[in-house]
């Protein structure tokens, strides 16, 4: 008798046991979204968990990082992805998963200046590797639309990577001569002229400061036509020589043509931001 | 007093330390082989990375419960007094023990090390990086800061065992000691970054700024980006944190040798 009490106790409780086990088995889960990111606690107390250990905070960062799913499209994740992903380039701007991640991801997903901020530092501590000068060289030339700053850091690029360099060195040239302010990317592509020795790059030079300055001399000749003829547009571009001292109509050495953009203003052809008209 | 240095060594490996140490050894070294498998595009350099971090986490741990073992049990349980019994002063017998405990982390070191080393070697990632990691000398150098690093703290250890009348006063304040010197250069670069907030700055910067003078700063020590970027070593800058470690050890053990000294054990 005194040895039956117990063990029905103990069927009676694993029966319980098993039955509950059995019946959480399927049962749905508070949160089932684990892949998605929610928290990021201040920088100092990430580096408190980490046992004062900055190079562990920011490879944690990353590895949470890293794990988000690529299916996932929700803003918030990617909000507190960039801000781990800034955080870990603060502990350690040298990590190379950090950068790559950051500019693969970030930018496409309305991160921009995280993965900015991300980018810049490894530039910077990463001396001898060129690609976080060139992603952040491209995202401010694609997402910033800051010409100046696009052309600069391909040019570190450039001289990271000798092998690279006349290919990045063209991708600068074009960049500044996107700028906004033509006048100033004629400046500086005169002087990428006046110091380049490489002979196929100072042709592809000279080639962009004739589109250029022939794109200024349009400019003027179309400001005198307007002024002219009540503001009214040349039904033909040929029209335009004569004025503002516009003797021949240029030729666009690189074949592009120059045209109106949807603001009005006359752009070289191929400058024209395709995503802006859409 | 070597003699006394070398029993002490004895006692530190003939204690639960070195099978606790096997035993974590292998659990670090799964956790980092695992960690490189998050990497992209440096597996090999992560899983480094992820084990000095380990690594340095695990030796603190052991070189506190070392300094518990070796120092405060001995005052705790009163076999202090068979010790002092020798022909050594009290002082000497404190230097033996910081001397034990040091030969015992270096030994820790160098075992952890050179797993990590070959479990890098033999089962690291084949996956070409840009820049793989300097597994040479600037990996040595690497490990040489860490054992610097427990040097300290075990000085501080020390002395606080030799004011105190538990064995768990050094072990704990020891640990938070270890925290507070190993955060304190992040922190501050962190404080004095454009990003970080103006509230913790105002807080903070005033104490942390001046922490210099009673704080090592052991993220000094930390040397592993050699190791892990090959960057190149930034000699002046190492020179001056091991003159800043070695003068803080002495400064610490000088001020434990005198309290000891004048210990009343009841």
């Amino acid at each position: 008798m005194s040895l039956w009490r117990p063990l029905l106790v103990a069927v009676l409780c694993w029966g319980a046991f098993a039955y509950s086990g059995l019946r959480l088995h399927d049962h749905q889960r508070l949160d089932q979204r684990l892949e998605v990111l929610r928290v990021r606690l201040p920088l100092l107390v990430q580096l408190l968990y980490s046992g004062g250990d900055p190079y562990l905070a920011a490879n944690l960062n990353v590895f949470r990082s890293v794990v988000v799913d690529t299916s996932v499209t929700e803003r918030e994740t990617y909000r507190i992805q960039g801000q781990l992903q800034v955080d870990a380039a603060r502990l350690n701007p040298l990590h190379e998963d950090n950068y790559y991640l950051a500019a693969a991801i970030l930018p496409w997903n309305g991160q921009v200046e995280a993965s900015q901020d991300v980018l810049l530092p490894a530039a910077r501590a990463r001396e001898w590797d060129m690609w976080p000068a060139f992603y952040y060289a491209f995202n401010a030339m694609y997402f910033e639309r800051d010409m100046t700053r696009a052309g600069q850091w391909a040019e570190v690029a450039a001289q990271r990577h000798p092998r690279n360099a006349p290919a990045l060195r063209s991708m600068a040239a074009a960049w500044y001569e996107r700028q906004n302010d033509s006048a100033v990317a004629l400046d500086v592509l005169r002087n990428m002229y006046a110091q380049s020795t490489d002979k196929d790059f100072r042709q592809l030079l000279g080639w962009r400061i004739a589109r250029l300055e022939g794109l200024l001399a349009l400019r003027v000749a179309l400001a005198d036509y307007q002024q002219q003829h009540q503001g009214k547009l040349p039904t033909a571009w040929e029209q335009l020589i004569g004025y503002g001292g516009l003797k021949i109509f240029p030729d666009d050495p690189l074949g592009a043509g120059y045209t109106l953009d949807a603001s009005g203003e006359l752009q070289v052809a191929d400058h024209i931001d395709i995503r802006k008209q859409e | 007093m070597f003699e006394l240095a070398v029993l002490g060594v004895r006692a530190g490996v003939r204690g639960q330390g070195f099978r606790i140490l096997l035993l974590i050894t292998l659990a670090l070294l799964g956790a980092a082989l695992l960690a490189g498998n998050f990497s992209g595009r440096q597996p090999l350099t992560v899983a480094l990375d992820v084990g000095l971090s380990g690594l340095r986490f695990v030796l603190l741990l052991m070189a506190l419960l070392w300094v518990q073992d070796l120092l405060a049990r001995d005052i705790e349980r009163k076999t202090i007094y068979f010790l002092l019994a020798y022909p050594v002063t009290r002082s000497q017998f404190l230097f033996s023990r910081f001397l034990a405990v040091a030969f015992l982390s270096a030994g820790a070191l160098i075992f952890v090390g050179l797993a990590l080393w070959l479990v890098l070697y033999l089962f690291g990632s084949s996956h070409p990086q840009l820049q793989p990691p300097a597994l040479g000398m600037p990996y040595v150098m690497a490990l040489l800061g860490i054992w610097l690093d427990l040097l300290v703290v075990a000085a501080f250890a020390i002395l606080l065992a030799s004011i105190s009348t538990t064995p768990y006063l050094p072990l704990l304040l020891g640990f938070a000691f270890a925290l507070a010197a190993r955060g304190l250069g992040p922190t501050i670069s962190h404080l004095r970054s454009a990003r970080s907030d103006p509230l913790h700055e105002a807080l903070f910067s005033p104490v942390l700024e001046h922490a210099y003078a009673w704080l090592p700063d052991l993220s000094r020590l930390d040397w592993r980006a050699l190791a892990l970027y090959g960057l190149t070593p930034d000699v002046p800058a190492m020179v001056l944190a091991l003159l800043n470690a070695a003068a803080y050890i002495v400064l610490l053990l000088t001020l434990a040798a005198v309290v000891f000294q004048r210990r009343n054990f009841t």
